[in-house]
């Protein structure tokens, strides 16, 4: 039992060390704070695309930057398998929390003028969904890879939203913030790699 | 105290440098040159003679490919390799619980 703990261990420990180079976090930013920039300047549905852009971006990034410092490594089925159905979670989720979004905003669009500023406070409450509801996508990542910094990401969002909501701001800012945010950790990570582990020759 | 244990330890197993890389890839399905050499602190010369003899006793797979242009040697542990680990832990833990008292 002890042996399976400690294999456990290890493989968890050898996991998590992949992933800190710094690309998810830097790509990650860039995407919300890109999606952040076309709500702000009115191209709602150009943000659609940029997650679509930020997968090959990583993957490009990953083989560039990541394999020749830290080598190439294949984990077992079951992580794999985990990996997965992690993966198929957090996106079902973040389907989920833009239909929710999108739903909420459709309705308070269409609410009726003579509406009580009740309902306005409430507009503006929604407006601070989209990071909020990112911020459950970065807590899915951070179990996921076992990265607390995605904790701190997730309560970065949060935060934006909240900012976001008490100064009635277009909700492109708080993902704008957050994004930028995000990717400034990302770069310093990043940075902090590559001085760490300079590229090694293909084999020694 | 019986002190033959000695003879029961694999001692191509019992090398820090070759335990080291070995307890990397039971862990792994597969890793290569580069990877192991992050994972271990070894250099590319100790990597590659250690390798050379846990292939010779059948525990670890080579696969020598290339990504690009680049020659790429992954390592892969293979059965009898995944056996004789947990047959060393096994014995290890028995000599040092036999320490211990």
């Amino acid at each position: 039992m002890n042996e399976i703990q400690g294999a456990a261990k290890l493989e968890s420990k050898i996991y998590t060390g992949y992933w800190q180079d710094g690309t998810v976090d830097l790509v990650a930013g860039g995407c919300l704070a890109l999606i952040g920039l076309s709500w702000i300047n009115g191209y709602p549905a150009l943000g659609a695309i940029v997650p679509a852009l930020g997968v090959p971006v990583w993957m490009a990034l990953r083989q560039s930057v990541t394999v020749p410092r830290m080598g190439q490594v294949k984990f077992s089925q079951q992580r794999e398998a985990r990996q997965r159905r992690g993966l198929v979670w957090t996106l079902g989720l973040g389907v989920a929390a833009l239909l929710l979004f999108a739903s909420l905003y459709a309705l308070a669009a269409v609410r009726p003028e003579s509406d009580s500023d009740f309902l306005a406070v409430k507009v503006q409450w929604i407006a601070a969904l989209p990071p909020v509801l990112l911020s459950v996508l970065a807590l899915c990542a951070a179990l996921m890879l076992g990265l607390g910094r995605f904790a701190v990401y997730a309560g970065v969002l949060v935060l934006a939203g909240l900012v976001v909501a008490v100064a009635d701001l277009d909700p492109g800012w708080g993902m704008f913030g957050a994004g930028a945010v995000v990717w400034v950790a990302g770069i310093v990570i990043l940075a902090r790699f590559m001085k760490r582990y300079p590229p090694e020759p293909a084999d020694s | 105290m019986d002190t033959s244990w000695h003879n029961s330890i694999d001692k191509v197993i019992h090398e820090p440098a070759r335990l080291s890389m070995l307890a990397c890839l039971y862990v792994v399905e597969s890793a290569d040159f580069v990877f192991l050499q992050r994972q271990t602190g070894l250099t590319g010369g100790n990597i590659s003679s250690h390798m050379s003899k846990l292939e010779e006793a059948g525990y670890v797979k080579v696969e020598k490919t290339f990504v690009g242009k680049r020659p790429n040697t992954s390592f892969q542990l293979t059965e009898p390799g995944r056996k004789a680990m947990e047959v060393y832990c096994d014995r290890m833990k028995k000599v040092l619980g036999d320490l211990a008292g």
